[in-house]
């Protein structure tokens, strides 16, 4: 962490995270964990209006429905409204569980489709992916976030895939695996305007 | 010394004779009645909301069917969707600013080709500026105008761009100032082959009204047009046109974003959107709506189906061309698939070429001829859609040796 720029962000994540010091610790690299919602938001918050991180590239695993429906992802979602809307430009890989997008199925299951509609409408940059095709290499199903050449956050699950804990990383050896990684799973996905595109010329 | 005869409609088109008795009668209007209270039931709905006697006193403005069928006539001359939106603004620049507010919205690196719109690349440049990222530029211009290249050869050179430079948006003209016309529709369908779908907003300020081109083709997500130029409105009124599935309601976005914030700053844009929705908010500066009247006019003078005025002045223009062979200017002259209504001619003579363009363009008026002319010694000729006469081209003759 020799940049001073992203020293002082980590200074300000840090503060602001004071008050939640039960809930997150610091490593000797820098790296910060987190094993808590309100924890987390508040970081993702603080992270999304950083004036100076203008991109943003996140990998989200939907295993059901209700993936993204809870508090905490609405929170999410409007996070990521807000911050389309003030020029910060979000593209999302979503890999979807096959059972809802089976591969006979053009566009995902209508229980998750005006969801991905809505990211869409306000402004992400949608690809899609199934998950038996990201499994071909097991190490991609996983999600991540990374916040221009700043930070990566990546998730931790519980044996019942729900999680359990948040890590982000300064280290920018770690973003630029990251996005190698990002890059791999984009072989595997579609952009979600290639599947309009597809089905208006079916139409 | 009689009327010169026009060959700048690629600059300002002449007003045709609807638009010209539609604004006349606008004027009258003005003058006799004002603002009466039916007004803005007028501008929405047409004039069936008016007095008995009004289609009598005012026969052109009579036809007015309020906004929404001005766009209605609008979509049918793009060969548009019919529920497709069309926006109104009073400049074209500001919904460029749009244009490039959105494509920077998604993209980090926006191609254009070397023969674009000035003006508009700068609003393009700023936009990426302003979202951290940046336009890149493809060279075709001269390859085109004076190498003879072909349009697939055209289409390689696009794609090899926007490969090479990590392109992920498109900004093209349909049609260039100088009269090139675009392989719009073949440089889109193998960018997105090899790329998937890419975000494109086309310039059709040189297109719309002039070539046969039809924007129900899904080649672009956002097509930008003018109506002082081909269409023949006379005033300036920059038009939009939109509605693909996948980035309709993302443009919409950004519209109304930029609206509310401030950022698009067009009056006419703003009330045309609120008279539609039903939503004056009383607020609103008073609008120049003049445009809207002769743009109307305009539009019942074109012809949606524009296959053979086109091939007119394509004719006129290869007469022009042939007889330009025998003078001391040299033709610009593409291969058949670029080539437009548009005639541009370079003079060999370095005295000429050093020529102020306004002093260029006073000279070949003195000459009877209406063009438009640049620095370097160039002058770009706009054909009309009826056949030029032996004594048009003889004049347009005459002045090519009287001037070089």
């Amino acid at each position: 962490m020799s940049d001073p720029i992203d020293s002082a962000l980590r200074q300000f994540v840090m503060l602001k995270l004071a008050n939640l010091d039960e809930r997150f610790r610091i490593l000797d690299d820098g790296t910060i964990i987190l094993s808590d919602t309100q924890a987390w938001m508040t970081l993702y918050d603080q992270l999304m209006r950083s004036p100076d991180i203008t991109k943003h590239w996140s990998v989200v695993w939907i295993k059901s429905a209700d993936d993204w429906q809870d508090e905490k992802g609405q929170q999410c979602l409007a996070a990521n409204f807000a911050a389309v809307r003030r020029g910060m430009k979000l593209r999302r890989l979503l890999i979807i569980a096959d059972q809802l997008w089976p591969k006979a199925d053009h566009l995902p299951h209508e229980s998750i489709l005006r969801w991905v509609q809505d990211q869409n409408r306000q402004g992400i940059n949608l690809d899609l992916a199934r998950e038996s095709e990201v499994n071909q290499e097991s190490d991609l199903v996983a999600e991540m976030s990374v916040y221009g050449d700043r930070a990566i956050e990546s998730k931790e699950f519980d044996n019942k895939l729900q999680t359990m804990r948040l890590v982000l990383s300064f280290d920018s050896d770690k973003i630029q695996a990251a996005m190698a990684r990002w890059n791999r799973l984009k072989s595997y996905a579609v952009s979600y305007w290639t599947l309009l595109d597809q089905l208006e010329i079916k139409e | 010394m009689g009327r010169p005869l026009y060959l700048d409609t690629a600059r300002l088109g002449r007003m045709t004779p609807y638009a010209q008795q539609a604004n006349g009668e606008f004027t009258r209007f003005a003058a006799e009645q004002v603002c009466p209270s039916y007004f803005e039931d007028f501008l929405t709905l047409g004039a069936k909301v008016c007095p008995s006697d009004f289609c009598e006193q005012f026969p052109a403005l009579g036809r007015w069917s309020g906004i929404a069928g001005l766009k209605s006539r609008l979509r049918e001359l793009a060969h548009s969707p019919t529920d497709l939106p069309v926006l109104l603004a009073n400049r074209s620049a500001q919904l460029m600013k749009f244009a490039g507010r959105w494509l920077f919205h998604r993209c980090d690196n926006v191609l254009i080709v070397d023969a674009g719109w000035p003006a508009y690349r700068q609003i393009l440049e700023r936009e990426g500026q302003r979202a951290d990222g940046r336009v890149s530029v493809a060279a075709v211009r001269d390859s085109i105008l004076f190498q003879q290249v072909t349009s697939n050869e055209i289409v390689t050179v696009v794609e090899s761009a926007f490969t090479t430079k990590k392109c992920d948006g498109l900004f093209l003209p349909a049609v260039t100032h100088d009269g090139i016309r675009l392989p719009i529709a073949s440089i889109v369908k193998k960018l997105e082959s090899s790329h998937g779908s890419i975000p494109v907003v086309i310039d059709g300020a040189q297109d719309f009204c002039h070539t046969p081109s039809r924007l129900n083709t899904e080649h672009c997500d956002l097509y930008l047009a003018g109506c002082h130029k081909w269409l023949g409105g006379y005033y300036p009124m920059g038009l939009a046109f939109y509605g693909r599935t996948r980035s309709a309601e993302w443009i919409e976005m950004v519209l109304q974003q930029m609206l509310a914030d401030g950022e698009l700053d067009d009056p006419l844009l703003r009330f045309s959107s609120q008279l539609e929705t039903d939503t004056l908010d009383g607020s609103t500066e008073t609008v120049n709506l003049a445009s809207l009247f002769s743009c109307y006019g305009a539009t019942l003078d074109a012809v949606e189906e524009r296959e053979s005025v086109f091939q007119e002045r394509r004719s006129n223009a290869e007469a022009v061309v042939d007889l330009s062979r025998e003078t001391d200017w040299c033709v610009a002259s593409p291969s058949p698939e670029f080539q437009s209504a548009v005639v541009m001619l370079e003079a060999t003579d370095s005295a000429i070429r050093e020529l102020p363009a306004k002093t260029l363009r006073t000279a070949f008026e003195k000459q009877g001829l209406s063009l438009s002319a640049y620095p370097g010694g160039r002058i770009r000729l706009s054909m009309p859609e009826v056949p030029l006469a032996d004594c048009h081209l003889n004049q347009i003759r005459k002045a090519l040796h009287a001037v070089s």
